[in-house]
């Protein structure tokens, strides 16, 4: 899908989306219209053995749109990357059922949930579990080289979604899945709001 | 698409699944067709859309 707007504007959009993450990263209370965090979780029905023993703060922070799990399994040993992967809950339960002979990427755009994301690590148990700071749109990975990748109401803040799928598929090993789970429209925007750059980011 | 989760941001927009499997070595030599236009933004980005960063 090709969405025309002007370089300023995708500068802008891209700020004000990080400007906006960077606040998430401290807490996502209050950000969302929709049940987030512990709410969130069990909404969404993540198993709860799966999380009940992660930082209650990274908990907290959770503000995904549904479960990507419920859509297919994460074998032992698998490569995952969770694109998009904002202070990590879904790169923790990934690193679980990855299990020791896996290993887990994250990737966010926003430094700060990228910071946080590493500091929640460093009191977990998995040393399968990595986080860096990378578009969608320019994955840092070669091809092929992921299992399974998941992403959870990231792909509707990326400006250039063709190029992401194709990342996405680029780094996908043949036969390898992506289980995503994504903000959709279900309902015709008013006139008034159509066409808002502010859209992206309120 | 998998189904909707009930995660709604706005009148206008809710969470939804989507599964896709990259075609295995001979099946095909083609790049899969990007399988997320219908749940990456819709024509315009919807009021308070932002979600994520889980």
């Amino acid at each position: 899908m090709t969405i025309d707007l002007t370089d300023q504007e995708k500068s802008l959009i891209r700020e004000k989306v990080q400007e906006k993450y960077a606040q998430v990263a401290a807490t996502s209370a209050g950000c969302f219209g929709y049940p987030t965090g512990v709410a969130g979780l069990r909404q969404l029905g993540y198993p709860e053995e799966l999380w009940r023993d992660l930082p209650p703060a990274l908990l907290e922070s959770f503000c995904g749109v549904g479960n990507p799990f419920s859509l297919g399994p994460v074998h032992p040993g698998d490569a995952v990357l969770d694109l998009g992967c904002g202070v990590g809950f879904d790169a923790c339960v990934a690193a679980r059922l990855a299990g020791p002979e896996g290993r887990v990427v994250g990737v966010d755009i926003t430094p700060g949930m990228v910071t946080r994301a590493w500091e929640f690590s460093m009191v977990l148990p998995f040393r399968n579990l990595s986080f860096q700071v990378a578009s969608a749109e320019k994955l840092p990975f070669p091809p092929q080289f992921f299992d399974v990748v998941i992403s959870n109401g990231v792909l509707n803040l990326v400006i250039d979604k063709d190029k992401a799928a194709e990342e996405i598929f680029r780094v996908l090993k043949p036969s390898g899945h992506l289980l995503l789970a994504d903000m959709v429209l279900v309902a015709p925007l008013p006139p008034e709001r159509e066409n808002l750059i502010e859209n992206w980011y309120q | 698409m998998a189904g909707y989760t009930g995660m709604k941001s706005s009148p206008y927009t809710e969470g939804a699944l989507v599964f896709r499997e990259k075609p295995a070595v001979g099946l095909s030599q083609e790049v899969p067709a990007p399988t997320v236009e219908s749940v990456a933004a819709p024509p315009e980005p919807s009021p308070q859309t932002q979600s994520g960063g889980s």
